[in-house]
This record gives structure tokens, C-alpha cells and sequence, in this order.
């Protein structure tokens, strides 16, 4: 991988810009109801119908977890199931792997250890991507909870938990 | 004085011819535009002095919002000697920065970011840069028809890459747009999936053009920098084309971060206004400012409501547009008097006539009126008339009318001797018609008319329009997002409001700037000016705005006359309407202005005195102190010496007799109500006492003139503030030499000054700077720019060519050369050093094998090698003696150089109505530059023997028997 950051790599940006074309607006978000989903990867359709890859699953009938092969399908048949927003993350970050990793024509195992390493650094991104949402989270319900209840509000939740126990 | 016999000549009239499929072409869909990244390139390139403009060095800036990301140098290393080369990679390796090639520039970072990452490019004077960097150009191609007449430039030697297109709109405007490559691209892909994504046409912001049309004038970075406050300022150097220095190198790497903030800055300036509908890229000029807002009104344009409106009607409309009335009325003579100016004319006009109701209807309607009723009205009309402002909605008439006599706007080719190749040279007059065939004209012209010369026209056709009702879904605009500052067109006039919420702002400003409040002061009065623009865009600019396209060839055409009368023609260069095109308001707004002036100056003639000139919206008035008889030549009057006078109005006169009369037309409240329309210009009065002074005029011919005062040694002053004299520029503007950034305008001021010691007998040294050439300076902004200099550039590599948007500077043989070597232009490298250009080599334009110095001194000695030039001083005989062709002598005769003193109207008959296009402005000297394109005639395409109509391939005949026919008459 390259030193810059994969977000302020080039490809992605043009690969942003692409997808924001195909999208047809610059702020894209998915029309439905309560759905916050905003990053174009996990968009499809065009403007102003706009549906992220697992409302457009329901829509269709289609289940809403994707199978996702971390080193590349030619690499290892195997896969691991994600939900279908998520795996739009994987996906284009394999898009910035050199071609010859990706698709190792000619079976060689050095690239296949290659690609499962790049597999899994994409896997731990992944990760941190969806836990970075949650300190987030849990950052904002204290600030609401205090705002709400007051200082109190652990001693109330503790009774709740004891009451529900 | 004796009247001369009427001048029998072809008279024009703006027409329109639509290509046949004309209908087809509507109805283009307006797709969306998906606007640029939040990534911004700018970059500024130097290079030789040469004629051939060589990029030597560049420098590039990539920001990701307002932080830099990267910066950059690249360049043609083939251009710089061993030891600049040597510099620069030592720069860019001390600095840590890229030291790119040309190739490598366009492909990792002028494509990447301008074309796939839909950067925003940002420059100073792009296009000159973007061809900087090019490897090639041709004509601009565009299905369109937009970019049609400009270049398009490849970068890249790859054909899937985009060319980029540049288009000169108008004299500050350039369109910059990137091809679509070949291949489905993204925006493909979503219109398919039934999207409206437009096109990926690439994001351009050229500060130069933004700038100039945010302030209305025309800067360069270093006074835009200075207008807009910007952190940096650019810093001065001589070293253009002088060996690479690290200063040099700073220099440029300034030069960009400037671009960069007036960037910033303009962009901040035009979030003010609150267009969300249209992006500042799409900002070409103050037009463009106009359309904005009327965008953002929510109004639909009138074509779009009546997309079909009879050709016949449209005809007639156009028939009677012209534009506004300028006039040299005393030439010559020096006389005094009073400069007076009616306040925001066509704005003026348009709230007069309630123009509004048409802007905002759904349409209007047209119905015939019986001629005797308007006859009847026109017999009793009198200034005082014209001084209700109930009489103004009534005039959206327009009139057939058969001219006996009647003084009316007349567009000819008045110069006699045109030998210019049919271009140009159409010239908008007043003239007595006589005879001829009927023709249309507005209301509002018949009343001046008859308030000029007490004749009442004879009408044959009356049209009265009416608007429809008003627009649905009509929107306010809070301007600055501030609710104090709203215009609502559906409640309220939208140009009254932005005239007096202008008023307002500057009221706003003033305790801001008291109380050195800078940055608030600079925020009104930036609105201020955006709301003058605004106002005159709407009122006056896109009304009557038609957008040319060129061809390769020349088109078939069906041109309709005003009685539905269909005929064929041909033209290269084709008119469409812009959006928010108008006929109906463009006419009656510019009638409008010359009727108001026709009022003043009947109002002035009643009192038996006169004018000096004329232009537009000023005027001035023949005035002393006390009143009285002043000499000029032509006049009705005698002095006790015998000598010819005209009558003079006292100063209370002007006040009572002229500006208070025009005070119950004031259509606005506040505190711009109490003022009267008409009033005197600053320049009148004593900057102390604030006294009304004696100012001069000096007129030579229409757009020609100056205004000054005599000083204690007797000698002409100019009047004005320094920097914005009041003296024209029409004719000058072109030669470098009185051009100093330093002093701007000095040079031009000391040129007037000579000129009217000179008029009025009163010794004055030459300046200086007579005995130097007449240079000017050329940017190839055309293709018959271009093509001018196709034999120089056949025998030279693309790098060395003179390419489009390069510059060079321009001399002119002295006419005995002319005559000698048969040189008509002579071109040099472009530099700012006066001592350098009088001294380096200058090249035929049409044989660049021979090269030549000037010959200054003795231009009538033959050497070797030189050349005898023009110099500033021929330059200033020819502008001294420089004619008037719409005007006639006292005496009734065409006006010659020596022609003094009051002027009179052309008597006309028209042998013939021809149908014109946009009017362009030809050159003054055709030897100066290469020729503008001609204004579009369309002429009716006949057969030559028979009359009728050609059709297809025919040229001359319409068939074989009409020919045999033809020639069997005449060889009889």
C-alpha cells in the first residue's frame, strides 16, 4: 500500500468522483425512510432515487448480507458474510491492489500470502471503520443522557438494569 | 447653413434568419450540473519573450478546500539554458518540490485533477496558461454550436484524453471547456439509468473574467488583488523573459498563490448575492450576474413561454432596436457649458414603462391599433408630455411608418469609400427620411421625432402590445442572505427595488465608513455595484441578447420580413437568442433612453440654445454663467464681430429650464425620489464650495470627445479626478505607449490635453512620448487572428508558433512605406521596455523571412533594413483630423477634418432595407490587427433575372432559361 492514506489516495478520489456522477449529486443519502446511509460506495440508482446496496437487497428481494472473498476470489475460494453496505468498503479498497495480487493468474503463493495479508489489513479497516462509529455513539448518549436525567441518570439506569435483571 | 440634397443608401435593420430545422434544435434539455470537487488546481505559467511565446517554467497549487496540498514546479526543459535549468532543479530539490516536465504536469496533475477529479482550475488569464501547455489547437467543435469560433487545444498525446476548449464571448469573457473523451463515462451511465447529470465539461475560474465582471470593468491580478484586499499582493518584476532567478522563481509562486486568494475572494464576493442556481464558473460577464438572478427568481424566460412567437412579429420587433443615440453636435469648436447625465438611464426607463409586467407575464398579446388614434395623440404631443410619467407604460407600440421627412434613428454605412471588404462600419444616426420604403420603428422614437422637428410621422400600421398575466411561482431573494436587502418580483418592481435598495447600501455604507468599519464598507459597496450590474443586466443586457455561432461553411437560412415575406440566405456565422432573449423589453428600453434624451434636447433647442454632444444617457449642454451668445461656426445667431453664435444657457437656466423639468419623472421613493433624473455630473462643480464652475467641451467626432477647464497659465486641464478624467478612450486604447500601470489614463490625459492647446490655438509642448511608434498589442483571440499569422508560423515548431491567446505587439509602416514596400503590418515580440521595443527586430506579418528595425527619426529616408513607422505623433494627426461620417457639415456638406462647429443631421432615402445581425465593432485602423468578422448581412438570396427565391445549390439563377433570358436582354 501505498504512504498516503487510502482516503486521500488519487484512485479513490476519481473513483469517488465517478460514483458521485453516476450517482448524480454530490450529496447522495439514501431515500429510505430512517436510513442515514450517505457514502456513495453503499449507493446505487440516481438522483433523486437513491437506495443503499441493502435497502435496494430488500427492495428486491434479495437477502441483505453479501459474501465477500478478503484475498480475492482467485486467490482463496473462501468467503465471509457481510452486511451489503459494509462490503462495498472491502470492495473498493481492493480495487487499489496491484491488478497481478488481485487476480495472481498464474497461482503464485507469494502473492496469494500477499493477498491474504491485504485481505486482512482491508478486514481490520473494516473493522475499525464500523467500531470508530461507536465511541462516537456512546460519546453522544452520555451527553444525552445527562442532558435528560442529570447526573442521576447512572444511578436510574442501575436500578432499570437491577429492575430487568 | 444650407440643407444638402437626401443621401440615397441601403439602410439596416436588425433582422433574424433561423436554419430551417430551427425547431428542432429547441427544447434542449438543460441538464444538471454536478459542480466541481472540493480539490482546486491553480497554476501560472512564464515564458520566452519571444514572438512564439515559449512555456519555459510553471507553477502548480492542489488545495482540498482551503488547505494546500501540494505545490509544484514544471516546465520545458528544452526552453531554459544548462544554468536555469540547473536553478530550478536546485529550487525544487531545496524546497522538496516536483520538478515536472510539460507532459508529466498535464497528465499526473492538469487531467487528473482538472479532468477526473473535477477540480476547479483557477488562474489569471487561464486560457493564456492553458495554451502554455498545449501541443496542439484547431478549431473548437461543439454539437452545440457554444464553442463554435474558438480553439480547442490538446494536451495530451493521448486521444481518449479531453481537449480543452476556449472561446473569447466578448471583450472580458472567455468560455474554457474540457471535450468529452471518447467512451461511456459515468454521466452516460446515469442518464441511461434516467438521470440528468450534465456532462463532465471541467470547472474553470479565470479571476481576470470573474473579476471583471463582479467590479465591471476590466482588471488586472495586481489591481483585482488591491480591489478584493487579498493577504498577498503581487510583487512587481522586470525580469520577464530575463535569465531565471530564485526571486523569479518566488515571483511565480506568488503570482499563483495570489490567483489562489483573489479566488477565494471572489467566490466569497459572489456568495453575497445568493445564487444558488447558478455556480461562479458560469459567471462570463455582468450579463451573466443578471441572468443569476433572474434565475433565482423562479421566473421562466419569455421563449420558453411563448417558444413559438410569429417570425413576422419577431421581425417587426427587431426592426426597431437600435442602440443608444451618440452624437459630436459641435465639432471642433470648444465650447462651454454644462455636463449633465440622467441617472441609471435604462433602468430608469424600464420602471417608467412598467417594463416588469412584461418580464414577469406569461407572455404577451399584440393587437392592431387604428393609426388616426396614435396620429392624434402624436399632433399635440409636447415635452411637458413626456414630462408625465403617465405617458410612459402607454408607449409599447411600435409603428409602420412612411418616413417623409421625419427624424429618425437611421443605421447605415455613412463613410464613404468603404473599402474594407464589406466589414463593419454601420453607423446608428438620427436622420431626416425621406421617402423610401415603409418601415417600423417604436413610439417612443416617433415622439422624439416629432419633438425634434414638430412633424407628425405618417403611420400605416400600428401594433400595441400587452403582457399577460403575471408568472406563477415567483420567488424572493434575500441578496447576502439578508432579508433587509429583498427583492420580490411578485409583489414589486424588481429593478426599482435593486435601483433604491442600491441607494440604500450606499446610505448603509457611509456610517461604516465613518466609522472605519472597513470590512462592512467593502460588503455594501461590493453589493452596491453588484446590484448596478444587476440592474442593467436585466433592464437593457439579456433582453437583447443573441449568442453567434460559427460555421465552417456557410448555412442555409430563411430570413422573415416584418410582412411574413420568406426568403433564403446564406451566413458562415449564425444568431440564436439567449435564454432570456426579449426583443419586445430591448426595444422599448433603448427607445425609451433616446426619447428621454430627445426630451432634454428639445427642451434645450426651445430655449433656443444647443448641445455639444450627446451619448446615451449624457449630454452637453451649451452653458456659461450669465447665459448669452458664445461663437461657433454654423450657428443661428451673430455675434456684434460678425462671427456665427449659438445661444448659451445661464447656469440657473440649466437648473431651472433643464434638470428641475425632468424631477416629476423620478419613478423611485426614498431618498432617491426627491432627486431629479436629469442632473449634473460631479465634474460641474467645485470640489470646495460645491459651485457650479465653467467646464469646456471638445468634440471631433461621436464617442470622441473631452471636458476641461483652463487653468491659471492658460492651458487645458481635463476635468475629473485623476485616474477617471473625463475625456474618451474610444480609438486610443489599443496603443500601448499611453498605457503606464503606474499612471493609468496619464498618458491618454496628456495626449487630450495636447490636443485641445492645439484646437484652441494655445502653444503646448508635444509630450514625450510623441516621437515614439504607434505600437499595439494583439491577443489572437479568433481564428482570422489566427489565420493572420499562418505564414509565420507554417516553417515553425508548434513551441515556437504564435498560438491562440499568445500576444505580440503590432507597428504600423509609415504610409510612404506602405506605399514603398507594400508592408501592411509589422509584428514584434511583446514587452513592457518602450526603449526595447523601439529597438529590436520587427517582422512582416505577410513575409516573416523579412525582418526590419524602425526608422523613427527621418521616416522619409530609405535604408537598409529599417523601416520607416508610425509614431505616436501620426497617430495623433490622424485621431485629430478623424471624421465624423453620420454627421453633416454647417455648410450641408459631408464632414471632412477641417469641418467646425454645428453639425447637422444626414437627410436620408432609403434605397433599400437590408437585414443585419448582431452588430460588431469594426477596428478603427484595418491595418492594425487583423479584421474582426463582419456584422451578419442577410441578404435575400434571388434570382438574378427572374427574382425568385434560390433554392439549394443555385447561386445565381433559378434555372437555365432565366440565365439565357438574362444575358439575351442585356446583350441586346
Amino acid at each position: 500500500m501505498s504512504g498516503e492514506p487510502w482516503w486521500e489516495a488519487e484512485e479513490w478520489a476519481e473513483r469517488l468522483e465517478e460514483k458521485l456522477a453516476q450517482l448524480g449529486t454530490r450529496t447522495p443519502r439514501c431515500v429510505a425512510e430512517g436510513c442515514p446511509e450517505i457514502c456513495p460506495f453503499m449507493l446505487s440508482g440516481v438522483d433523486p432515487e437513491i437506495y443503499c446496496t441493502e435497502h435496494e437487497a430488500r427492495r428486491h428481494g434479495r437477502p441483505w448480507l453479501q459474501a465477500h472473498h478478503p484475498p480475492g476470489q482467485h486467490n482463496d475460494p473462501r468467503t465471509v458474510l457481510l452486511p451489503a453496505n459494509y462490503h462495498a468498503i472491502p470492495s473498493e479498497l481492493q480495487h487499489r491492489w496491484p491488478r497481478e495480487t488481485l487476480r495472481n493468474p498464474d497461482g503464485s503463493p507469494l502473492l496469494r500470502a500477499a493477498a491474504l495479508t491485504r485481505g486482512l489489513l482491508d478486514t481490520l479497516y473494516l473493522v475499525m471503520v464500523i467500531a470508530s462509529e461507536v465511541p462516537v455513539l456512546l460519546e453522544q448518549l452520555d451527553a444525552f443522557l445527562r442532558e435528560r436525567l442529570g447526573e442521576r441518570w447512572r444511578d436510574e439506569f442501575q436500578a432499570w438494569l437491577h429492575k430487568h435483571a | 447653413m444650407r440643407e444638402s440634397s437626401p443621401l440615397e443608401i441601403e439602410v439596416a435593420v436588425r433582422g433574424r434568419a433561423v436554419p430551417p430545422n430551427r425547431s428542432q434544435r429547441r427544447g434542449r434539455k438543460f441538464r444538471k450540473e454536478l459542480g466541481h470537487s472540493n480539490w482546486s488546481l491553480v497554476f501560472d505559467t512564464e515564458t520566452t519573450t519571444g514572438l512564439g511565446q515559449r512555456l519555459r517554467v510553471g507553477w502548480y497549487q492542489l488545495y482540498r478546500g482551503a488547505r494546500l496540498q501540494k505545490s509544484g514546479l514544471f516546465g520545458d526543459r528544452d526552453a531554459l539554458d544548462p544554468g536555469e535549468l540547473a536553478l530550478v532543479e536546485e529550487y525544487a530539490a531545496e524546497r522538496g518540490l516536483p520538478w515536472l516536465t510539460r507532459d508529466q504536469f498535464v497528465d499526473k496533475v492538469f487531467l487528473r485533477y482538472s479532468g477526473k477529479q473535477r477540480a476547479l482550475t483557477i488562474g489569471a488569464n487561464l486560457p493564456f496558461d492553458i495554451s502554455q501547455v498545449s501541443t496542439s489547437h484547431g478549431p473548437a467543435k461543439d454539437k452545440t454550436g457554444f464553442m463554435r469560433g474558438g480553439f480547442s487545444f490538446g494536451v495530451s498525446a493521448d486521444p481518449r484524453d479531453p481537449h480543452v476548449q476556449v472561446k473569447r464571448l466578448g471583450a472580458r469573457a472567455t468560455a474554457i471547456r474540457l471535450t468529452i473523451p471518447d467512451g461511456r463515462s459515468a454521466e452516460a451511465r446515469n442518464n441511461e439509468r434516467g438521470g440528468d447529470v450534465a456532462q463532465h465539461r471541467g470547472y474553470f475560474l479565470d479571476d481576470l473574467g470573474v473579476g471583471s465582471a463582479l467590479f465591471g470593468q476590466k482588471l488586472t491580478l495586481k489591481a483585482l488583488a488591491d480591489k478584493l484586499g487579498t493577504e498577498h499582493r503581487k510583487l512587481d518584476t522586470d525580469e520577464h523573459g530575463e535569465q531565471i532567478a530564485r526571486e523569479y522563481l518566488e515571483y511565480l509562486e506568488r503570482d499563483v498563490l495570489v490567483s489562489w486568494e483573489c479566488a477565494q475572494a471572489l467566490q466569497e464576493r459572489y456568495q453575497r448575492f445568493g445564487f444558488s442556481e447558478t455556480p461562479i464558473t458560469d459567471i462570463y460577464s455582468e450579463a451573466s450576474i443578471g441572468k443569476a438572478l433572474l434565475t433565482e427568481t423562479g421566473a421562466a424566460p419569455w421563449l420558453e413561454l411563448q417558444p413559438d412567437p410569429p417570425e413576422w412579429l419577431l421581425a417587426s420587433i427587431l426592426e426597431t432596436y437600435y442602440g443608444g443615440r451618440t452624437e459630436c453636435r459641435i465639432r471642433r469648436h470648444a465650447v462651454p457649458g454644462a455636463y449633465l447625465d440622467f441617472l441609471s438611464q435604462y433602468p430608469t426607463v424600464f420602471v417608467l414603462q412598467q417594463l416588469h409586467r412584461y418580464l414577469f407575464a406569461q407572455g404577451f398579446d399584440w393587437h392592431d391599433e387604428d393609426p388616426a388614434d396614435l396620429q392624434r395623440l402624436l399632433v399635440q404631443i409636447e415635452p411637458e408630455d413626456v414630462l408625465d410619467s403617465t405617458l410612459w407604460p402607454t408607449l409599447d407600440a411600435i409603428c409602420l411608418v412612411r418616413p417623409e421627412g421625419d427624424l429618425l434613428p437611421t443605421r447605415a454605412r455613412y463613410r464613404k469609400n468603404q473599402a474594407r471588404g464589406g466589414a463593419g462600419a454601420y453607423n446608428l444616426a438620427l436622420a431626416y427620411r425621406h421617402g423610401g420604403p415603409a418601415q417600423w420603428w417604436t413610439l417612443a422614437d416617433l415622439i422624439a421625432s416629432v419633438l425634434e422637428t414638430g412633424r407628425v410621422p405618417t403611420l400605416l400600421r400600428v401594433l400595441r402590445f400587452s403582457p399577460r398575466s403575471r408568472q406563477q411561482g415567483l420567488q424572493p431573494v434575500d441578496l447576502n442572505g439578508d432579508p433587509r436587502y429583498r427583492v420580490d418580483p411578485a409583489r414589486e418592481d424588481l429593478i426599482k427595488r435593486l435601483v433604491e435598495l442600491r441607494q440604500q447600501l450606499k446610505t448603509d455604507a457611509k456610517p461604516a465608513r465613518d466609522g472605519g468599519e472597513n470590512e462592512r464598507e467593502a460588503l455594501l459597496e461590493g453589493l452596491s455595484l453588484g446590484l448596478k450590474i444587476e440592474a442593467n443586466a436585466i433592464a437593457y443586457g439579456t433582453p437583447i441578447e443573441m449568442n453567434i455561432t460559427e460555421h465552417m461553411r456557410r448555412k442555409d437560412l430563411t430570413l422573415t420580413l416584418s410582412d411574413d415575406s420568406r426568403y433564403p440566405c446564406r451566413s458562415r456565422r449564425v444568431e440564436a437568442p439567449g435564454r432570456w432573449f426579449n426583443p419586445l423589453i430591448a426595444t422599448l428600453v433603448s427607445s425609451g433612453g433616446r426619447l428621454l434624451l430627445a426630451t432634454a434636447i428639445s427642451l434645450l433647442h426651445r430655449t433656443g440654445s444647443e448641445y455639444a454632444l450627446c451619448d446615451t444617457d449624457s449630454l452637453f449642454a451649451v452653458a456659461t454663467k450669465t447665459g448669452g451668445l458664445v461663437p461657433c461656426p454654423g450657428g443661428p445667431h451673430r455675434l456684434p464681430d460678425g462671427r456665427e453664435a449659438i445661444l448659451a444657457l445661464s447656469h440657473e437656466q440649466v437648473r431651472e429650464e433643464l434638470i428641475e423639468r425632468f424631477r416629476p419623472l423620478n419613478p423611485y421613493d426614498g431618498e432617491l425620489g426627491s432627486r431629479s433624473i436629469l442632473e449634473l455630473e460631479p465634474e460641474n462643480l467645485d470640489p470646495e464650495t460645491g459651485e457650479q464652475i465653467e467646464i469646456s467641451c471638445l468634440s471631433l467626432a461621436a464617442k470622441r470627445h473631452a471636458l476641461y477647464t483652463l487653468d491659471d497659465h492658460g492651458h487645458p486641464r481635463l476635468v475629473g479626478e485623476a485616474g477617471k478624467r473625463r475625456r474618451s478612450e474610444h480609438g486610443l486604447g489599443h496603443l500601448l505607449l499611453l498605457h503606464n500601470p503606474d499612471q493609468p489614463g496619464a498618458a491618454i490625459d496628456e495626449f487630450w490635453e495636447h490636443l485641445i492647446a492645439t484646437e484652441l490655438g494655445i502653444h503646448h509642448p508635444e509630450p514625450d512620448y510623441f516621437s515614439q511608434p504607434a505600437i499595439g498589442r494583439l491577443t489572437v483571440t479568433s481564428q482570422p487572428d489566427q489565420n493572420a499569422f499562418k505564414t509565420y508560423n507554417d516553417s515553425k515548431p508548434y513551441t515556437d508558433q504564435i498560438r491562440p491567446w499568445g500576444f505580440v505587439t503590432i507597428a504600423h509602416p509609415h504610409p510612404l512605406e506602405r506605399a514603398r514596400l507594400g508592408i501592411r503590418c509589422l509584428i514584434g515580440p511583446y514587452s513592457r521596455d518602450l526603449d526595447k521595443l523601439a529597438t529590436q527586430e520587427w517582422i512582416d506579418r505577410g513575409n516573416p523571412d523579412r525582418s526590419y528595425r524602425l526608422n523613427l527619426d527621418k521616416p522619409y529616408e530609405i535604408s537598409d533594413g529599417t523601416i520607416g513607422a508610425q509614431t505616436i505623433r501620426d497617430y495623433y494627426e490622424a485621431y485629430r483630423s478623424h471624421t465624423d461620417p453620420k454627421m453633416l457639415g454647417p455648410d450641408g456638406e459631408r464632414c471632412h477634418p477641417w469641418t467646425r462647429g454645428l453639425l447637422q443631421h444626414h437627410h436620408v432615402t432609403a434605397t433599400g432595407l437590408l437585414r443585419i445581425g448582431k452588430e460588431s465593432n469594426p477596428l478603427l485602423d484595418p491595418n492594425d490587427l487583423a479584421p474582426e468578422e463582419p456584422t451578419i448581412e442577410y441578404r435575400p438570396r434571388l434570382c438574378v433575372g427572374c427574382g425568385d427565391p434560390l433554392t439549394g445549390r443555385q447561386e445565381k439563377w433559378c434555372k437555365e432559361a432565366c440565365r439565357k433570358r438574362f444575358v439575351r436582354a442585356h446583350s441586346a
